[in-house]
């Protein structure tokens, strides 16, 4: 037998997939990437983490989000990837920034709201949205959900009703 | 048996092998045929041979023309069955082990056949109990009105209502105009409860009066609820359409229908079955059903599995043209096969310890059977598999099965965190839901994913799935199953 390294599950050999947690079982060929998290960890390394802030304020990097009614920078991350959103408790999957802090329930921010792409010298920037339940302007205009839409120095993002700034070196 | 006269089985490749692998598969021939490294008596010749098939194949103006004149030689076989396996050998274990299975089966002839293909004969059941009241019934009436507008000429169409009792409000041999049609429709009202063996019969009875040898038949139920105690009855009305060739899919509106009745109407039949969120997805879902339904070449498309002794088949689905389940034992009847179109089954074999002296293990007989007009015409296979010692090295799978695998996993998933509620073990069922949107996230399946993370806490709160969320991501999870060149 085969034993699932995740959940240590038993499985026939030949199979490909833990059928008890969907965990890859012996393959991992480069055009296939079945990323694997294990949710338990990822939620207990976040909580440990929360006490001390988790992004220092930085708006001289050369991709930063600014919050206009806020007048404030958002934390910067250093990820070319990240989920913008607010964090409840027994959430599964937590955004990258939490936007709780600024009244994000109130304004219609959703649990996992839209997520920013950067190219590897922050020079480009895309938006998606996560299919929010009040969606992601850029601009005034309405986006559609999970696709892509590039970003411009000082284009202004809404999820739900709070207003971001984008701000490039460009 | 006759000389083996196709290049590229000549040099182990297949038809839509590269430029790249010709001439990997050519060097490695050379390998063994060179008159400089073998000296047997034949070598020569098959040199020349490998030769003659190397230098048409590598040149792609000669290959297009070897493959035309092919296409014509092979026509015929209608047919092209294509196996894959997730292994390239079998290995000699003292435990059961899994092996899948791929198995595509193509139209192949192209110059005798018509292209249009089968002209279809459709009846719409539609459902107009009182909850389909509102925005349900009036895009439902929308849809309805376009297909009667995209229809061909040659085919017909018939129009059966059902609440508590069903009428047929278009019979296809009355030949109505597309305006009379149209205010048929457009009359409809909502009222009355669900029965859906009323509906069912009365359209079955419909589709037998213009029965014909030359025409697809199909029924398309569109339904928003529940069916009470006539469930049995349905079923049976199903196999007997599915022995007369007739296939059944289901439309499912809302969260509120039974959707493993549905499921298993369209398993019997060769139909499929679908999720339909919103209204507004109606007409979208029935142009693709029509789709599917035109350029139908052959029908009564049935396979048939029989396995070797030791093995058992664990599972059959299938992929395409519509990602659908298939019933638990063979005979699998899979409707219609439409013009150079592919019909792909997934089949999962266990395969008890094999003994020592055994170097080639068969797997399962198969035989596919349908009909051209009213010839029958039958295309066998052998599934099999050379066993090597139970230490060599395993590859990597073929990325189609994996890809299949994966995909099936999660709708496993799904389904097993049912099979938890159902027992009553909701903390299994929430955690599962909680992996899944993992894997969901992880293949930037946001929606789905999203939709996994809501039911997970949905389950801790209520000890049961939502009806909608259950709907979504059973028929979402299914849905990744289409094979990732075939999704829309």
């Amino acid at each position: 037998m085969i034993t699932c390294p995740q959940c240590q599950n038993e499985e026939y050999p030949g199979a490909f997939f833990c059928s008890e947690c969907g965990a890859q079982l012996a393959y991992h060929s480069a055009s296939n990437i079945e990323t694997t998290i294990h949710t338990s960890t990822t939620q207990s390394s976040l909580k440990a983490s929360q006490p001390t802030p988790r992004y220092k304020i930085a708006p001289e990097e050369s991709f930063a989000l600014y919050l206009i009614e806020e007048e404030t920078f958002l934390p910067s991350v250093d990820q070319i990837k990240l989920t913008l959103g607010r964090e409840t408790p027994g959430q599964v999957i937590t955004p990258d920034i939490d936007l709780s802090a600024y009244d994000a329930y109130k304004k219609g921010v959703s649990r996992l709201h839209a997520t920013i792409k950067l190219s590897d010298n922050n020079s480009e920037a895309h938006i998606i949205d996560l299919d929010s339940e009040n969606g992601t302007r850029v601009n005034g205009n309405r986006i559609p959900a999970n696709s892509e839409v590039p970003l411009h120095n000082n284009d202004i993002i809404t999820l739900g009703k709070l207003k971001i700034q984008v701000i490039t070196s460009q | 048996m006759p000389k083996d006269t196709n290049f590229y089985t000549k040099l182990g490749l297949s038809q839509s092998a590269s430029q790249e692998e010709i001439r990997r598969a050519y060097r490695k021939v050379l390998l063994k045929v060179h008159p400089d490294i073998n000296s047997k008596e034949g070598a020569t010749e098959l040199f020349l041979d490998i030769q003659e098939a190397y230098t048409v194949l590598s040149n792609p103006l000669t290959k297009s023309a070897y493959d035309a004149k092919k296409v014509a030689a092979y026509e015929q076989s209608p047919v092209d069955i294509q196996p894959l396996y997730s292994c390239g050998a079998l290995r000699r274990l003292e435990e059961p082990q899994l092996v899948y299975t791929l198995i595509d089966i193509t139209t192949t002839a192209e110059a005798h056949i018509h292209q249009k293909g089968l002209p279809l004969n459709l009846v719409l059941i539609l459902d107009i109990s009182n909850s389909m009241k509102g925005s349900r019934l009036n895009t439902l009436k929308a849809a309805a009105m376009d297909i009667v507008q995209e229809l061909d000429s040659e085919d017909l169409i018939s129009i059966v209502t059902f609440n508590d009792r069903a009428k047929v409000i278009i019979s296809s041999r009355q030949h109505f105009g597309n305006r009379a049609i149209e205010s048929k429709i457009q009359r409809l009202t909502a009222k009355g409860g669900t029965e859906i063996y009323q509906g069912l019969e009365a359209g079955f009875k419909e589709i037998k009066q213009s029965f014909g040898v030359n025409t697809a038949h199909h029924i398309i139920l569109i339904t928003d609820g529940h069916t009470y105690d006539d469930e049995e009855a349905s079923l049976e009305l199903a196999q007997k359409a599915a022995k007369l060739d007739i296939s059944i899919s289901g439309f499912g509106i809302g969260g509120e229908w039974n959707d493993k009745f549905l499921d298993e109407i369209a398993a019997l039949t060769g139909g499929g079955s679908v999720y339909i969120q919103k209204p507004q997805q109606i007409k979208q879902f029935l142009h693709q059903k029509i789709r599917h339904l035109t350029k139908i070449y052959a029908k009564n498309v049935l396979l048939d599995i029989k396995t070797a002794p030791k093995v058992t088949l664990e599972s059959a689905f299938r992929l395409l043209p519509e990602v659908g389940l298939l019933p638990d034992s063979p005979p699998f009847t899979l409707g219609a096969l439409r013009h150079l179109r592919t019909q792909r089954i997934l089949l999962e074999f266990l395969v008890e310890p094999i003994p020592l002296k055994i170097d080639e293990a068969v797997l399962a007989n198969g035989e596919f059977t349908f009909k051209l007009g009213t010839r029958e015409h039958r295309a066998p296979m052998t599934l099999r598999r050379s066993v090597v010692p139970s230490d060599t090295n395993v590859e990597a799978p073929p990325p189609e099965i994996l890809q299949a695998l994966s995909r099936l996993t999660l709708y496993r998933m799904q389904e097993k965190a049912q099979l938890d509620i159902a027992q009553g073990n909701h903390k299994a069922a929430a955690k599962r839901m909680k992996d899944l949107a993992t894997h969901l996230l992880a293949k930037e399946e946001f929606s789905l994913g999203k939709t996994a993370i809501r039911e997970a806490s949905y389950i801790e709160a209520h000890h049961e799935f939502s009806p909608d969320g259950q709907k979504k991501l059973k028929y979402g999870t299914r849905k990744l199953l289409l094979p990732s060149n075939q999704q829309p």
